[in-house]
């Protein structure tokens, strides 16, 4: 217990080495908390209230209401755990599969190699968006766990290729190497000599997956492929900007609330990959 | 003996743009056509449902799809083919009776001018603004652009296009935003003429604004990180040493080899920004194909989406196949080495 | 009586670290003549390269140059090196003084073919007319033992190493240079490509009487193509004499050293030996002689005064810098067992 209290303390440390990444780390932290205990924090009440439409920052609303009245703050509380349920979802699967499919083509070569390499490259080149569409117009995502499937079914591409790519170069290493011939078994090989040498890769990988199922997600809600029986920020920019932002000055207050959500969290992910590659790459953090 | 490598890497791009076109066709086919709940079977329940008889139902579809339901699949699929290399895409369900053909044949031509004169726009300044930062590495002027760029490439693209139409066209007035919709004023006919291209590009002005924003900043930090490496290569130093210009030096030889990497990243950019098009497009209310795209959807119109899914998939593969020939000229090695 | 071609005097060069200063050049002085061979020996970090750069003032931007000058004399005049404004030494470099740094390999634009390299350097120093340079390419590649039409039509890396080498040689012929610098002209290279070079050097050197000047670690190098040596070590120069000289009585025990260490492969033994020790920091500025810490002679006197580069008594123009400086030193090293045996 106290040893990985030690090394948390160290790996807080290494993170805060570079201020910009440990700022998107705290962004990240404060996201996450937004999204998951939000909700706990005020009841959602969905029900409208004409004589507060549109009311602008006020003490009874922090930050104003909607087009029927109803509480934003409340609306972005309970707005992030889908969004980002899907984000983290979709990266996790778009890493297992591109690292299974990626180990599988290095290591098995031949046919398998061809196929796999092959196949990566036609999903890089079909433009995802409009084919999340046709996806999406196609089957009708139901459940947020569907969307971040077929986001990861499509996303996996340019990863696969990366990871291949590294397998390839690390089998031919002297520590790889000097593994086989010691007579440790492949798992051994895999999951202590490969893996914590992609780590670092994988992590930020990971996060700009995030970005882009975020990115992905609230443009299919936006277009009105996924249904919005949910409540979550991409919904509520669709509604503001269908329900007046442009032609309602009042309104735009309550569109530019879920966008600058939006902005912040993709900046905090994003810029919390510097920290990151630092704290995962053990080079960096012998130096120090 | 070079003509023969060189037509070799030329060839196995042109294969492999092919291949990937042929794959999307089939997979588009087989989705549409094998899918449960798939199109087909919904028109034709749908037309049951209104009291259609079968048989008539049935023709109806295969009309609209140009799928001959009572031919085996595998026969179906090869006319599908034989009707995709004619350019046939069938007909519209909304409009009646227009052929997807044409509907492509409209739109398409708006989209690709937007994009490209954005990648164009975005690529050039990506590049200059690179070299910039590379030069004064380190010092505030870097510091600065490369703070913007690292920014404004995080931020999704919709967003950057809703808050240009609520700030500058509703806040600000900059633009009258019912006026800049569409792809020409009411009036305007495609023509030569300074008239023409000067209305054309004031309704394209918004869409190109925020393509050239979104790619132009990891453009930037591409060339930077390009830049600074080839700096530091040797045959920079022996260019100094042989006493070529300065000026000769920065173009000859760093920028025209820092260029290079850009090339493969061009490809994932043609991608994005012609894949996101639906999204600019509505809206700006663009009449473009993205825009044709995402009503198509909207309204469920089958073949339109199919074919314009087809048609966008094509147009990047061909953009990403231009791109590597481009590459293949530019880079010497590469026609030798990289297949 | 040898005439003086360039003159370095006291020259200081010191490279701005991002913690601290590296004092690559100490007060160096040295005189080239015209038409000699001379080679500058030394471990690597011994500022060997910087002196090679310095000679066309084309020190990297983090370096600066605290003390000394460099004097080019051509067509009697005297040239000062660091007094020449840019876009004069733009017309110096090449023209006059050839300096062909390290990496030879990759020398040139990989995106430009040969013939445009030879076009480029041509055209910047305002020789204008494509025949004439490609036909004095073609002189040149043949003179190197080129097919000078393939070559002249290749991309770089169409070319082997070897190739690229002789390439580079011809090219730095273009404009009947002075002077040539060559720095570590065969590291990258096998040996067979290397006695290539070696032969080809000897050959040009005859052909085209430049003055040459070949920075290079390897003193069987220095021993089969100078005239002259200079040893540095720890950026100064601590022995300089004729080759001969050098070799038969060095009088400075790091030199002394170095000849012990070189592998003879033609004698009975082939064992090699090397020098205890590393190279000494060079972020300081030192007291006393910088070999101190390596020395098998060292005394107290060593500890505290540098010794100066002066000429020694029994020869003209051999010069060391030494406080314990003899023709026996050579004797020395061998009778003691100072140097590690490797092998």
């Amino acid at each position: 217990m106290k040893n990985i209290l030690i090394s948390l303390k160290d790996s807080l440390k290494i993170m805060m080495r570079n201020k910009v990444g440990f700022i998107g780390f705290l962004g990240t932290i404060f996201f996450l908390l937004l999204a998951f205990v939000g909700p706990y924090l005020m009841p959602l009440n969905m029900k409208a209230d004409l004589n507060s439409i549109y009311t602008g920052p006020t003490i009874g609303h922090p930050l104003g209401t909607d087009y029927q009245g109803r509480d934003i703050l409340m609306q972005i509380l309970h707005g992030g755990r889908e969004v980002i349920y899907v984000a983290l979802m979709a990266a996790l699967l778009t890493i297992l599969i591109a690292a299974t499919f990626g180990a599988l083509a290095a290591v098995a070569g031949g046919l398998i190699d061809t196929v796999l390499n092959g196949l990566a490259e036609i999903i890089i080149t079909i433009p995802h968006f409009p084919l999340l569409l046709v996806l999406a117009s196609l089957i009708k995502f139901k459940s947020p766990t569907g969307l971040a499937v077929i986001l990861a079914a499509i996303g996996w591409g340019g990863l696969m290729r990366s990871i291949r790519a590294q397998v390839l170069s690390l089998k031919e290493r002297d520590y790889v190497e000097a593994a086989r011939v010691l007579g440790l078994p492949i798992s051994h090989i895999i999951f202590r000599e490969i893996l914590p040498n992609m780590l670092s890769y994988i992590s930020v990988q990971f996060i700009l997956s995030m970005t882009s199922a975020i990115y992905a997600q609230v443009g299919l809600i936006f277009l009105g492929v996924v249904p919005m029986e949910q409540h979550n920020w991409g919904v509520m920019i669709t509604l503001a900007w269908n329900q007046g932002a442009l032609f309602n000055s009042r309104a735009q207050w309550y569109l530019l609330v879920p966008i600058t959500i939006i902005v912040l969290l993709q900046l905090s992910l994003i810029t919390m990959t510097r920290s990151m590659e630092e704290l995962f790459n053990p080079r960096l953090r012998r130096g120090g | 003996m070079l003509k023969k490598i060189l037509s070799n890497y030329f060839f196995i791009r042109l294969v492999k743009a092919l291949v990937t076109i042929f794959v999307v066709a089939t997979f588009t086919f087989f989705l549409i056509r094998l899918m449960p709940g798939n199109p087909l079977d919904i028109f034709i329940a749908t037309q049951l449902a209104q009291g259609v008889p079968l048989q008539e139902a049935q023709e109806r579809a295969a009309s609209l799809f140009h799928i001959d339901l009572s031919r085996p699949m595998m026969l179906q699929y090869l006319d599908y083919l034989k009707n995709l290399a004619r350019g046939d895409f069938g007909v519209s369900i909304i409009s009646t009776n227009t052929p997807v053909s044409k509907i492509i044949l409209r739109f398409l031509p708006w989209t690709l001018f937007v994009v490209t004169v954005s990648l164009f726009i975005s690529f050039i300044g990506g590049i200059l603004l690179g070299v910039v930062m590379a030069l004064y590495r380190n010092s505030w002027i870097d510091q600065i652009l490369s703070f913007l760029a690292s920014i404004i490439s995080s931020i999704p693209n919709y967003v950057i296009a809703m808050l240009i139409v609520v700030y500058f066209g509703v806040k600000l007035k900059w633009f009258n935003i019912a006026e800049i919709r569409g792809s020409l004023s009411p009036g305007v006919k495609p023509e030569f003429s300074l008239y023409f291209l000067k209305d054309a590009f004031y309704h394209a002005m918004l869409p190109i604004i925020v393509y050239v924003l979104t790619t132009i900043g990891s453009w930037m930090l591409v060339m930077k990180s390009s830049t600074i490496s080839t700096l530091g290569e040797d045959y920079v130093e022996v260019a100094k040493a042989r006493g070529i210009k300065e000026s000769r030096i920065m173009t000859s030889y760093v920028a025209r080899n820092a260029i290079l990497p850009l090339f493969v990243s061009l490809a994932i950019s043609i991608g994005f920004v012609v894949g996101g098009s639906p999204l600019i497009e509505s809206i700006f209310v663009y009449q473009g194909i993205g825009l044709k795209l995402s009503d198509a959807i909207t309204t469920r119109d089958y073949p339109v989406m199919q074919a314009i899914f087809l048609i966008i998939t094509a147009s990047v593969v061909v953009a990403n196949f231009l791109a590597d020939l481009l590459l293949g000229v530019l880079d010497p090695r590469i026609r030798t080495s990289r297949n | 009586m040898a005439t003086k071609h360039i003159i370095v005097d006291d020259l200081s060069v010191e490279y701005l670290g991002a913690t601290k200063k590296i004092y690559a050049l100490q007060h160096v002085s040295l005189d080239i003549n015209r038409g000699e061979s001379i080679a500058l020996v030394g471990e690597s970090g011994c500022g060997k390269s910087t002196l090679g750069v310095s000679f066309i003032n084309l020190l990297p931007l983090n370096s600066r140059i605290t003390s000394g000058t460099i004097k080019f004399i051509s067509n009697s005049k005297e040239i000062d090196i660091f007094k020449t404004p840019t876009s004069e030494l733009q017309k110096l470099r090449w023209s006059k003084i050839v300096m062909m740094a390290q990496g030879a390999l990759n020398a040139f634009n990989p995106v430009m073919r040969i013939r445009d390299h030879f076009i480029d350097t041509a055209y910047s120093h305002g020789w204008k007319n494509k025949t004439e340079i490609l036909n004095k390419a073609r002189y040149l590649l043949k003179r190197v033992h080129l097919d000078s039409e393939r070559v002249l039509s290749s991309f770089p890396h169409e070319l082997s190493g070897g190739m690229r080498q002789r390439v580079l040689l011809s090219l730095g012929l273009l404009l009947n240079p002075e002077v040539v610098i060559l720095d570590e002209p065969t590291t990258a290279l096998d040996i067979l490509t290397q006695r290539n070079i070696i032969e080809l050097l000897k050959e040009l050197k005859k052909e085209f009487n430049f003055t040459l000047i070949f920075i290079t670690h390897d003193l069987s190098l220095a021993a089969e193509l100078a005239d002259r040596v200079a040893v540095m070590y720890a950026g100064k120069a601590v022995e300089v004499g004729d080759v001969y000289d050098i070799f038969a009585t060095p009088y400075h025990p790091y030199t002394a050293g170095l000849i012990t260490s070189t592998p003879k492969l033609r004698g009975e033994s082939t064992e090699v030996t090397s020098i205890p020790g590393s190279p000494p920091n060079l972020s300081e500025i030192f007291k006393g002689c910088p070999f101190y810490e390596r020395c098998p002679l060292r005394s107290n006197v060593c500890i505290n005064s540098q010794p100066k580069l002066t000429a020694v008594e029994e020869k003209d123009g051999h010069l060391v810098a030494c406080h314990h400086a003899s023709k026996n030193t050579l004797e020395h090293i061998k009778q003691g067992d100072w140097l590690s045996t490797i092998q």
